[in-house]
């Protein structure tokens, strides 16, 4: 089994001993090169309610025969879950050589019973990390919603769900919700003729995964929490509070030639004089670092104590996100400015700033989460918007 | 100065500065922030410790004169090189020092005069104090400074030593036709043949009368021991010497050669009059084309054939003072070596003794 490459640094490498210290942090995964892909489990979660009829049913039909027979690869497997008032397995796993039959819809919509029917069907389904599953939950409109605890076990059978809200009927920010808490994206289609190109940009995403759904591993020592774990430079959130004790965190995949970055607050209540005061360990798939700070009481170090330029970048692109999710625009700008400000330093920081600025511009706000869900940074940390 | 975060509002310190990070909110300052407080508790702006590049203004130290040895390319400097010269074999790759076969040859043929013929050449020095100095200079061996320290000798030539290289230049005379000729050898200030400088591996012609610099210092080739005439420009001391061969022997005792040049007595007494004005203005009342001399030897007698090409300046010449009033006339006259063994042509300051000289004593 490869290994992936941990790297965890703070905004400073020394702080000032014998007080409580409060900084920012940022943990980076890369895959080792020249790694496969892996097989892919493409499970299609489609809302046959009675607003889908017509145009819609006959599109989203339309697309599942485009995948099935344009996209899927020898290896791969497709499977298909309906759901309007309740939810059915409409198509179990099936490769190339198989059909799906045609799909009617009607009645109401409610996606607690579709989340619901995808835990128990996932249930009887352990790929153990070979495979990587994508799930894809399409909805064009507000339906009963699904549990939240429900919704973030998704990741526990090694699948990532991303959503796609069809038509103005949608609520980007409830599906976009959904997407996060199940370590996925979302797509955006303004019409139903948008659906197809929204599947063939799922399947591409889908085809490019290396690690599917890893478990993280955090130990946090006493005296130490963590806060605000985001994944950039999606601004997915991974955990609000992790206080003292070792946790496990469910990530998203982890896609070719790609660095997932992790930024989080550190918080510290005093920082020892004599050697390292430890922060956190790290631990993913047997590969573990130590995360851990020097404490000193000479002011002078202190303040010439070089920054981390790339723990500030991913640091600012965080908040930048997490404010653009939650509409807050001064905070978007006030993280923004910091950014430019930093792109003096650090290169990467600018084509972020102005991919971020992108999205800040997009009229609405389903083009807004679909531009921050393409976000990828490549293994040196250049950020730019994936092209399916 | 406050964090500008409005959910947090943290009255940013000196901790906070030693973070780089809000200690309310964990948000991390920029630029502008950190400047702001460093200024606010008057700390400085971190520049990074200065480099000092060193500043070299001492004089490079000169190779110490060497020569690279033959056999292997080692160069051979101070004791090795004194070695090297006076023959002992060179002491990397014991290659046998070419003064070594010198001396050793020199004494095969004394020793069965099988191989006559000069293996050194006369040279005039025609500079300084030391001025019209005669001396010998080794032929197909590199000369440089040393070589030429015991005619250069007088304190008045030691800031013109320092102008010849170890290596200067370097004398050849044809087997068969006996011309001699000049190599430069690379040399720092330059070796020059009637004032043209003369470069690369190539020897040029050095004919008698002609003027040898070596930077300025002048030189001209001593007639062999054959008979000859010695030149002398009395006010200057320059000297040139021109043998007597079958042919007729021509002179000109003007300021220009028939191309325009400088002839070679005027250019070296130029030289030596540089910086005097006096000098220099009596030695230009000489006509471009002036008198002219040819000498041709009849038997036992020489004659001699005087014209002058300006009339207004003649020459005064002892015995023959017909010239000065049939100035443009040829005069020729035959001579009796014995009773005419110095002519002295003479115009204003401007004096010439032409000396004539059977053998070299």
């Amino acid at each position: 089994m490869p290994q992936p490459v941990l790297t965890a640094s703070l905004t400073k490498d020394v702080a000032l001993c014998n007080s409580p210290l409060k900084t920012k942090g940022a943990l980076t995964i890369v895959a080792e090169n020249n790694q496969e892909t892996l097989p892919l489990d493409l499970l299609l979660v489609l809302d046959v309610s009675g607003s889908m009829a017509g145009d819609g049913i006959s599109v989203v039909t339309d697309s599942m025969k485009h995948i099935l027979n344009d996209l899927m690869r020898p290896e791969d497997r497709i499977a298909v879950i309906t759901f309007n008032s309740s939810a059915a397995v409409h198509t179990q796993w099936t490769d190339v050589t198989g059909t799906v039959a045609p799909l009617t819809a009607g009645g109401g919509t409610n996606f607690g019973s579709a989340i619901n029917q995808v835990l128990s069907f996932l249930g009887g389904n352990d790929n153990n990390g070979s495979r990587a599953g994508v799930a894809f939950f399409l909805s064009d409109g507000q339906g009963q919603a699904a549990k939240d605890d429900n919704v973030r076990s998704i990741p526990d059978f090694g699948f990532t769900m991303h959503t796609i809200g069809v038509t103005s009927g949608a609520n980007p920010i409830h599906l976009e919700q959904m997407a996060e808490l199940a370590r996925g994206h979302y797509y955006h289609a303004p019409g139903f003729e948008d659906v197809k190109q929204a599947f063939q940009s799922v399947f591409n995403y889908g085809k490019t995964i290396v690690y599917a759904a890893p478990d993280l591993d955090i130990t946090v020592p006493d005296g130490v929490a963590l806060s605000d774990l985001i994944q950039t430079p999606q601004g997915l959130s991974l955990s609000k509070h992790l206080g003292p004790g070792t946790h496990s965190i469910s990530l998203s995949h982890m896609i070719k030639d790609t660095r997932m970055e992790i930024s989080f607050s550190v918080s510290v209540d005093n920082v020892l004089c004599e050697g390292q005061t430890m922060i956190a360990t790290f631990e993913l798939d047997q590969t573990s670092i130590h995360l851990s700070v020097r404490g000193t009481d000479d002011q002078t170090e202190l303040y010439n104590a070089p920054m981390n330029t790339d723990v500030t970048m991913i640091a600012h692109s965080a908040v930048a996100a997490t404010a653009l999710k939650k509409g807050d625009e001064a905070a978007v700008t006030r993280a923004l400015t910091k950014m430019e400000k930093l792109g003096a330093t650090n290169p990467n920081a600018n084509t972020r700033t102005t991919i971020i600025s992108q999205a800040t511009q997009a009229t609405t706000q389903g083009e807004r989460m679909e531009i921050l869900g393409k976000m990828q940074s490549d293994t040196s940390g250049k950020t730019k918007l994936r092209d399916d | 100065m406050h964090c500008p975060d409005p959910n947090c509002g943290h009255l940013l310190g000196q901790a906070d500065l030693a973070a780089s990070c809000c200690q309310g909110c964990s948000d991390i300052l920029d630029a502008t922030q950190i400047e702001d407080l460093r200024k606010q508790f008057g700390i400085a702006t971190y520049a990074p410790p200065e480099i000092t590049i060193p500043d070299k203004t001492e004089e490079v130290i000169p190779l110490p004169e060497f020569e690279h040895c033959p056999g292997c390319f080692a160069p051979l400097m101070e004791g090795d090189l004194l070695a090297w010269r006076q023959g002992t074999p060179c002491p990397f790759c014991q290659e046998p020092s070419p003064q070594q076969n010198a001396t050793d040859s020199t004494q095969a043929s004394s020793d069965s005069e099988v191989l006559p013929g000069p293996d050194t050449l006369s040279f005039i020095l025609n500079s300084g104090p030391n001025i019209g100095a005669t001396f010998s200079l080794p032929i197909g061996v590199d000369l440089g400074r040393n070589d030429l320290r015991h005619v250069l000798a007088m304190p008045e030539y030691e800031s013109k030593r320092g102008y010849l290289s170890g290596e200067h230049f370097k004398v050849y005379v044809s087997k068969e036709s006996g011309i001699v000729s000049i190599e430069d050898l690379g040399s720092k200030n330059g070796t020059y043949i009637n004032g043209v400088k003369i470069v690369g591996p190539v020897p040029r012609e050095l004919a008698y009368g002609d003027v040898l610099n070596l930077h300025d210092l002048s030189f001209c080739l001593g007639s062999p021991s054959s008979q000859f005439l010695r030149v002398t420009h009395k006010s200057s001391g320059v000297v040139t010497e021109h043998p007597l061969f079958d042919a007729p022997l021509r002179l000109h005792l003007g300021r220009h050669t028939s191309d325009g040049g400088r002839e070679a007595w005027f250019r070296m007494a130029q030289t030596e009059f540089f910086g005097n004005s006096d000098a220099l203005d009596a030695l230009d009342t000489i006509s471009r084309r002036h008198l002219f001399l040819v000498f041709e030897r009849k038997e036992d007698q020489i004659s001699v054939s005087i014209w002058n090409e300006d009339d207004k300046m003649a020459f005064d010449v002892e015995g023959f003072e017909d010239l000065v009033s049939t100035s443009t006339s040829v005069f020729t006259h035959l001579i009796d070596p014995d009773a005419h063994k110095s002519m002295i042509f003479t115009y204003g300051k401007n004096v010439f003794e032409v000396e004539y000289v059977p053998v070299r004593t």
